[in-house]
């Protein structure tokens, strides 16, 4: 099946605030987004993820590498942007004196489509998220919740195959929050969009996405189905708290140093243990020992996504002070 | 791409409508400055010889400069607002060049002003007593040959304002920039014609003040206007497309 989006080897760069040199801010990335898929982009803050949407949406120029929407290089510009309709983060997608209605129009306008070719869509789009009261009110009338479902309202009034949201639910309360991942889940189940979503909302990601790609520092540390990574980390991924003893905070990054497969959850004080490689597990029972901390329980640990990308991202820090030694 | 002019013409007829109070205010600051010039013309030159020539100077000037603050400096001002708004991040990520879109903004806002400076020219006229030529026949050829080497000053004013972004102050010098420009009398400095706008306004004075009709104008004062409105209008969409394209690179777009 041929991608609607292909990232190859894509690589960003900026100069530095002395304007001297240049640091690298996205690093050889590739990744597939298939039609018809909600498609996850993930990472903590400054890992790359805004410059990536910014070379996707023609914002950017990537210094190499390639960005290929429905087969077209984003070096055809006008071409590949017909595919895709962007609601970038924050309340910036819309011109604030002027009406709900007035906006779709405009953009609408802007993309060469009449507003009478899409007022039936228009009045259903408001429908499904509940503003077809608010149809002629002020944007800058409206609330933080409501301007981000007239823009996602906006950007699928214009037809296109994607819609990449950057930080969809930034700022909405828990109620507005559900009611987007329902409504993003249908507009994909039936209106048969792709839609990519770049977020720190990992409760988001596990609910409503298909598969994810994690960038971290630039660079891309995973790439998979959100059911695989959940499965992958269930089975082989334990909870241990312990007792007695104290290790220090030295000792403590030495033994993530040199476990990687574990990590420490200060808050809970619960180690997270990944049994898979059996020969380090082994050597961290015997560093405990050696240190007097007992083990208290051994449990499966139920992890949800958010912990999961912490974890990923953790080893990804882990790899990178190890390439710097 | 008629949609997109029409969309473009009808926001700014939105704007306008949306924010009438402050857009009439603007003209009645307007007013005030012109009668300003007039009185204190009146005092400091009443003496003076061919004073009714000189006042009709300053009257025609003053029209002109309106129109020419709608079609070069509001661009300045839309793309500054745009920016500030994260709105102009939205433009770019249509599939239609920028500059078309803002060339519909600034028809659409020369279209819009323009009821105002019709307005404007017959109060003035009323209260100064100073009548021009308003002969439109002779008047809307020339004006809108010479809008369009206005609209190219107006796209790299909108340039500048993409790549350095805190162009406010900049933009309040340039209106002053602009009228010095219109009421320097060519004349007294032949070269300046090669300047953008500055034929088209002299052609548009002769029109108004010294009462010459479109057919007294040579073939060649046309064939010289177009080619400075074309020239200008070239370079000014060239520089523009130079500077977005510049900001693109640079990473400059969709900063937030």
């Amino acid at each position: 099946m041929n991608p609607i989006i292909d990232v190859q080897n894509l690589t960003a760069s900026f100069k530095d605030k002395k304007g001297k040199t240049f640091i690298r801010v996205v690093n050889d990335v590739s990744f597939q987004v298939q039609e018809e898929e909600i498609f996850g982009l993930l990472g903590p803050n400054g890992a790359g993820k805004s410059s990536i949407i910014r070379m996707i949406c023609g914002l950017l120029i990537p210094k190499s590498g390639g960005i290929f929407i429905k087969g077209i290089s984003y070096q055809k510009r006008m071409e590949s942007l017909k595919y895709i309709s962007t609601v970038l983060e924050g309340n910036r997608n819309l011109y604030w004196r002027m009406t709900v209605k007035e906006n779709i129009s405009y953009f609408a306008g802007n993309r060469g489509i009449q507003f009478k070719e899409i007022k039936d869509q228009a009045d259903e789009w408001l429908r499904l998220f509940g503003l077809e009261e608010k149809k002629s009110e002020l944007v800058g009338n409206l609330s933080r919740g409501m301007q981000q479902k007239v823009a996602i309202t906006v950007a699928l009034c214009l037809n296109t195959k994607v819609i990449l949201l950057d930080e969809p639910t930034l700022g909405l309360d828990v109620k507005t929050t559900n009611e987007l991942k329902k409504i993003l889940t249908k507009i994909r189940n039936e209106f048969k969009k792709t839609i990519i979503i770049s977020t720190h909302d990992m409760k988001l990601v596990e609910e409503i996405c298909d598969r994810v790609v994690i960038i971290d520092r630039g660079k891309k540390i995973v790439e998979d189905t959100v059911e695989k990574l959940m499965e992958l980390f269930q089975i082989k991924t334990y909870a241990m708290s312990v007792k007695g003893g104290e290790i220090s905070e030295k000792k403590l990054n030495r033994i993530v140093r040199q476990f990687p497969e574990f990590s420490y959850d200060s808050t809970s004080g619960l180690y997270r243990v990944d049994i898979s490689n059996t020969t380090s597990f082994y050597a961290f029972i015997e560093l405990l020992k050696k240190e007097k901390v007992y083990i208290d329980s051994i449990e499966p640990d139920r992890l949800d996504f958010e912990k999961i990308f912490t974890i990923l991202c953790e080893r990804n820090q882990v790899d990178a002070v190890h390439v710097q030694e | 791409m008629l949609s997109m002019f029409k969309s473009n013409i009808f926001k700014q007829y939105i704007e306008f409508r949306r924010y009438l109070t402050n857009t009439l205010l603007e003209f009645f600051i307007f007013y005030m400055i012109l009668m300003a010039l007039f009185l204190g013309f009146n005092t400091f030159a009443g003496q003076m010889d061919q004073f009714g020539e000189k006042i009709e100077y300053v009257v025609a000037g003053y029209i002109i400069w309106i129109f020419a603050l709608a079609a070069m400096q509001s661009i300045g001002w839309e793309v500054y607002t745009d920016i500030q708004r994260g709105t102009m991040d939205q433009l770019y990520m249509t599939p239609i060049s920028v500059w078309k879109i803002l060339l519909s903004r600034m028809i659409g806002k020369v279209l819009i002003q323009s009821s105002g400076v019709v307005l404007l020219t017959i109060a003035s006229m009323v209260t100064t007593g100073v009548y021009l030529n308003v002969d439109l026949v002779g008047i809307i050829p020339i004006l809108l040959l010479t809008l369009f080497s206005m609209f190219g000053i107006g796209f790299i004013v909108a340039g500048i304002c993409i790549l350095i972004k805190q162009v406010d102050n900049l933009l309040i010098l340039f209106q002053f920039l602009i009228m010095s420009f219109i009421y320097m009398p060519i004349e007294k400095a032949p070269f300046l014609k090669y300047f953008p706008f500055i034929y088209g306004v002299d052609m548009l004075k002769q029109t108004m003040i010294d009462h010459v009709s479109l057919w007294e104008f040579s073939a060649g004062d046309f064939v010289f206007l177009l080619t400075n409105s074309f020239v200008y209008f070239c370079l000014g969409v060239g520089i523009f497309r130079l500077c977005e394209k510049e900001a693109i690179k640079r990473g400059l777009l969709g900063k937030y």
